[in-house]
């Protein structure tokens, strides 16, 4: 039991930290300089 | 301007032949054949001229210390036994039933080796582990 | 003892989180690799953000992972196959720890924790362009198989059913302050290849036309390099003071595999400087990097999957296939990408002269080649050889000193000249004036040290030794005369040219290096005396007493030692020799333990072992005497600290 809550825990950290951005307006996120 | 860079081409082209020769020389004079006990006793193997290396398990009970500091000992590959004389260094690893690595020369069946190397038991073989177990209740 | 109702559900607990951790690692990974692809192919900043994200979230997931092992291993909980094969009840906590590196699954995940650092120190540094984008993605590439290979392949959170009350321990070999930070040691360093060669790659895929990629990558080249030279270093220590067999160096398969990428990141050190400073001999780089990289693969791939035998080796191990994929495909798209793009990659200029520094730079990249080339061929002979003759043949030492030594007096002549020869074009008259006066001291030097070396072999080295050594001493004085006359102050001076001259240290100290090893193995002698106790012998012009043996009893040990007090010149040395037996076995097969004795001064070694006690009671000895080794260990400590001051004045 205490297995399966660490796991989605884990699991649900990861998943929203990693995800964020596209809920991100555009001017939020480091803008990458394409020109090279 | 090419004529720097053909120059330097050729340089380098004298160079890498050299080091051809050095290499082909360098391996010619430091061949060791590594055999297994029944390979390096066969006579079509020539093995009596060449620096050999020849790895076997050691014989149990095979090991003899003799008062001049040699050892004597037998490796074999359970097809055939080599009676080997070594004087030097003993690998800490070294007693019966290990498997041990020879290098020197074969003559008349007794092997005279100027190294000796024990293999190092790998870590990562799946060993059976200390038999006083504890059944994991869940 | 420490079994009580909640350590089973605890146990399997954890091991449980660190297999989650570890799989959503790689899920992660997948999902960051596909987010770096689709956001540099639309241009999408959100996409690389979660590219990047992905780096970040590895790097937190692995770092718990990882210590929540060490946990497992210093609590010392076998319901962890990992902990249980190695770590014992009787092993200080200390090797408990270091036992993170000692199996395979341990040292796997190590490598993925330590290279999800270095990704993520990437993620912070300038500017954000696309070479940063690209590098990233392939060192998220290489970072997600490593942990492909610890969630599918070779768990080191694997669960034992039953738990043992006592694992199976540390070879008692490897329980040694340098056995246990050697590894660590070289894993820091190659790992750090991983940078620059993702840097090399990512610069070819983005199609960038500037030379920023070797920028960029310096500070990580240069913390390898210091890392691999300790690791390479305390190996040679640790074999010359445990194994006791008087040398310090064997050309051992596992050796030759930690030397090969150290060859390769010299000459690319060394060879980025043309491209630094006049933008040349780019696609020399590229290639020294990759092969730097791919070398330092290759290493872990052969010491791991029993393809080489050493007496160093180690089991077919289940990883061996998946590596070999790997290496394969990943050398073939860097191949691919560099051929394809050789036009954007190659220098725009050409060599104008032989006489040149960027020319020296070609030939010593050549000479570091050879050497590599040599000791891969040494290496891989024995698989060759099978392959097509059907006999394992194999080549001894000599195979690598022949070809090595010349080698080594031709980059040694570059070391001398080619940090005084200008850039460009150089004139030979006034290049033969610069060294005339070196030449000569050099050679009077050399004939003077002929009266107390004969040998060709040593004059050579020497006469090449002082020759570096008066060039740096000649530069060095020219140097200060010109700016202190200019007014600037020691330190000003020391602060303007601290590159050049930690380069000069870190060669002086090399030539140490060379010297030491040059001076030993044509002088060093080896051995072997039997006396009883009380007795003497005279040994070449050396006198040695037993004077006493003794047996003694400690917790974890027998021992059986001798003292020894070896004459020369006057001078007296006591020495204990000594043989252990270790009382716990456990289920390790080595409890015998040799300890060699030293007594190391400047000018010489005296190195004995004792070998055995014989049946007539007399003991059985084999003496080393071995004249300055310590410049061997000397000249490295300088050169790593010239590494170090190196890396730390670096500005960018």
């Amino acid at each position: 039991m205490l297995e399966t809550i660490v796991v989605i825990l884990i699991t649900l950290t990861s998943l929203s930290y990693l995800f964020y951005p596209f809920v991100q307006s555009k001017s939020q996120v480091k803008q990458v300089d394409w020109d090279n | 301007m090419s004529t720097p860079k053909k120059k330097i081409k050729i340089f380098v082209l004298v160079l890498l032949l050299f080091f051809s020769f050095l290499i082909y020389k360098a391996v010619e004079s430091s061949l060791v054949y590594y055999l297994t006990v029944t390979e390096a006793l066969e006579e079509k193997s020539q093995s009596q001229l060449k620096r050999l290396r020849v790895s076997g398990i050691v014989e149990k009970g095979s090991i003899k210390k003799n008062l001049d500091g040699s050892i004597a000992f037998n490796i074999t590959d359970f097809n055939k036994t080599i009676h080997v004389e070594y004087k030097g260094e003993i690998p800490d690893i070294f007693k019966d039933e290990i498997e041990a690595v020879v290098e020197g020369k074969l003559v008349n069946k007794t092997f005279f080796a100027n190294k000796l190397f024990a293999k190092c038991p790998t870590k990562y073989e799946d060993e059976p582990l200390s038999t006083n177990k504890v059944n994991l209740v869940k | 003892m420490r079994m009580n109702l909640f350590q089973p559900i605890r146990s399997t607990l954890l091991n449980s989180i660190g297999e989650t951790l570890l799989f959503i690692s790689f899920l992660t990974g997948l999902a960051g690799l596909a987010s770096f692809f689709l956001g540099a192919l639309k241009k999408d900043d959100v996409l690389i953000e979660v590219g990047e994200r992905s780096i970040v979230t590895i790097f937190f997931l692995l770092t718990s992972g990882t210590f929540l092992l060490i946990y497992l291993l210093a609590t010392k909980d076998y319901s962890n196959a990992y902990v249980a094969k190695n770590v014992s009840n009787d092993l200080p906590f200390i090797y408990s720890i270091a036992s993170l590196w000692a199996g395979q699954e341990g040292s796997l995940l190590l490598w993925a924790w330590i290279l999800s650092i270095y990704s993520l120190i990437l993620k912070y540094s300038k500017p954000y362009k696309t070479l940063l984008c690209s590098t990233q993605s392939i060192s998220l590439f290489i970072l997600t198989f490593f942990v492909f290979l610890i969630v599918f392949v070779d768990s080191p959170f694997e669960v034992l059913k039953n738990v043992p009350l006592n694992g199976r321990g540390l070879n008692p070999i490897l329980q040694n302050f340098y056995m246990a930070i050697h590894p660590l040691t070289l894993y820091v360093g190659y790992i750090a290849l991983t940078i620059p060669f993702a840097f090399a790659l990512g610069s070819i895929i983005s199609k960038d036309k500037t030379d920023n990629w070797v920028i960029r990558s310096k500070k990580w080249t240069y913390f390898s390099w210091i890392f691999l030279s300790s690791g390479l270093l305390l190996g040679s220590r640790w074999a010359y003071l445990e194994l006791g067999w008087g040398g310090y160096w064997a050309w051992d398969p596992v050796e030759n595999v930690a030397l090969m990428p150290w060859l390769a990141l010299t000459a690319f050190l060394h060879s980025s400087m043309a491209q630094e400073t006049r933008s040349l001999l780019r696609r020399w780089n590229i290639c020294l990097i990759f092969l730097a990289f791919f070398l330092s693969i290759f290493g872990t791939f052969i010491t791991r999957s029993g393809l080489i035998s050493s007496v160093h080796s180690f089991a077919q191990s289940s990883i061996g296939p998946y590596f070999m994929v790997f290496i394969i495909f990943i050398v073939l798209f860097s191949l691919f990408m560099y051929q394809k793009n050789k036009k954007i990659i190659s220098s725009k200029e050409d060599i104008l002269s032989l006489l040149s520094k960027e020319n020296f730079l070609i030939f010593n990249n050549i000479f570091f080649l050879v050497i590599t080339l040599t000791v891969f061929l040494g290496t891989v002979f024995p698989i060759i050889s099978e392959a097509i003759t059907g006999e394992k043949i194999l080549v001894g030492p000599t195979f690598y000193d022949l070809v090595n030594f010349p080698n080594v007096l031709l980059l040694m002549s570059l070391m001398s000249v080619a940090p005084i020869i200008p850039w460009k074009d150089a004139k030979l008259i006034p290049l033969l004036k610069y060294i005339s006066k070196p030449i000569l001291a050099s050679a009077v030097l050399t004939v003077l040290f002929s009266f107390v070396f004969a040998s060709l072999k040593v004059l050579l080295v020497l006469f090449l030794s002082f020759f570096v050594t008066i060039i740096i001493l000649q530069d060095l004085f020219i140097d200060f005369r010109m700016h202190t006359s200019r007014g600037l102050r020691i330190h000003e001076i020391l602060d303007k040219k601290s590159r050049r001259y930690c380069a000069f240290l870190i060669h002086f100290g090399i030539i140490l290096l060379v010297v030491g090893i040059t001076l030993s193995s044509v002088y060093g002698t080896k051995s072997d005396l039997i006396l009883s106790k009380g007795e003497s012998s005279v040994i070449s012009k050396y006198r040695i007493v037993l004077v006493d043996t003794y047996r003694k009893e400690s917790e974890s040990k027998s021992i059986l030692g001798a003292k020894l007090i070896l004459s020369d010149q006057g001078k007296d040395f006591s020495l204990y020799p000594e043989q252990n037996i270790y009382k716990y076995e456990g289920n390790r097969s080595i409890n015998k333990e040799t300890e060699v004795a030293i007594y190391n001064t400047l000018r010489k070694d005296y190195y004995i072992i004792l070998i055995d006690e014989l049946e007539d009671g007399r003991f059985n000895f084999k003496i080393y005497i071995n004249p300055w080794v310590s410049l061997l260990w000397i000249g490295s400590l300088i050169s790593i600290f010239g590494g170090i001051i190196m890396i730390i004045r670096r500005k960018d």
